[in-house]
């Protein structure tokens, strides 16, 4: 999953320090998030849509570069969207 | 986890009282007792207690641990630390399997638990940097 909040978090002008005391975890948490080599849980990814005042997904947005491996469950979930639309 | 001030990845969560105090318990408990079933002539009940004295204090010093770090650490952080426990007690699990062939072949001598103590934390302590690195 790659994210925006490393965008975000300059609009705001706040350092990974700041933004891992406003949601209650390490800088480094932070940091690997920031260079996608951690993909935060739900709930801390509902903070961070909370803290940001946006949608989860405004802030993260599927890896293109894993949808090869992905794709039957992405096809799957493309069929759910259609048959329920 | 405190949002005030977050553990740092290298941290393992401050220690609280009750885990200050098991593992005060327990590494005093484990020499004295020692010392006092090697020196001491102790009838059969008391030399059976000692060590239960010992393993409630370390079995609490353990909950207590455990209950630190799921409350102060951070989602990441307990991942780390989960990788590196599932590397410790899978690796020591095969070399247990492993153990008799490596015997046989004249690879190991009679197994002391300094042995397994070292393997636990050769195994856990190289996962952890392993693993914090990755992440890092």
């Amino acid at each position: 999953v790659k994210n925006r909040l490393r965008v975000l978090r300059a609009e705001h002008e706040w350092s990974q320090a700041e933004l891992a005391t406003r949601l209650g975890v390490s800088r480094q948490t932070v940091n690997a998030i920031e260079t996608g080599k951690y993909d935060p849980s739900l709930p801390l990814a509902f903070q961070m849509a909370e803290l940001f005042s946006m949608r989860i997904e405004d802030i993260f947005q599927p890896n293109p570069n894993r949808q090869n491996s992905g794709e039957p469950a992405k096809n799957a979930t493309n069929d759910l969207l259609r048959s329920s639309s | 986890m405190n949002p005030a001030k977050p553990a740092t990845l290298f941290s393992c969560g401050k220690p609280s009282p009750a885990q200050l105090l098991w593992g005060i318990i327990f590494g005093v408990s484990v020499p004295l007792g020692l010392l006092a079933l090697r020196r001491l002539t102790l009838p059969i009940p008391v030399r059976y207690l000692i060590p239960c004295v010992c393993l409630i204090a370390g079995i609490a010093y353990m909950w207590a641990m455990v209950r630190d770090i799921r409350r102060q650490l951070d989602e990441l952080q307990l991942r780390i630390y989960l990788e590196a426990a599932a590397v410790m007690v899978c690796g020591v699990f095969v070399m247990m399997l492993a153990y008799p062939v490596l015997q046989a072949a004249g690879y190991l001598k009679a197994l002391e638990y300094t042995d397994v103590l070292l393997l636990l934390f050769v195994l856990g302590g190289g996962a952890y940097f392993n693993a914090l690195r990755r992440y890092r």
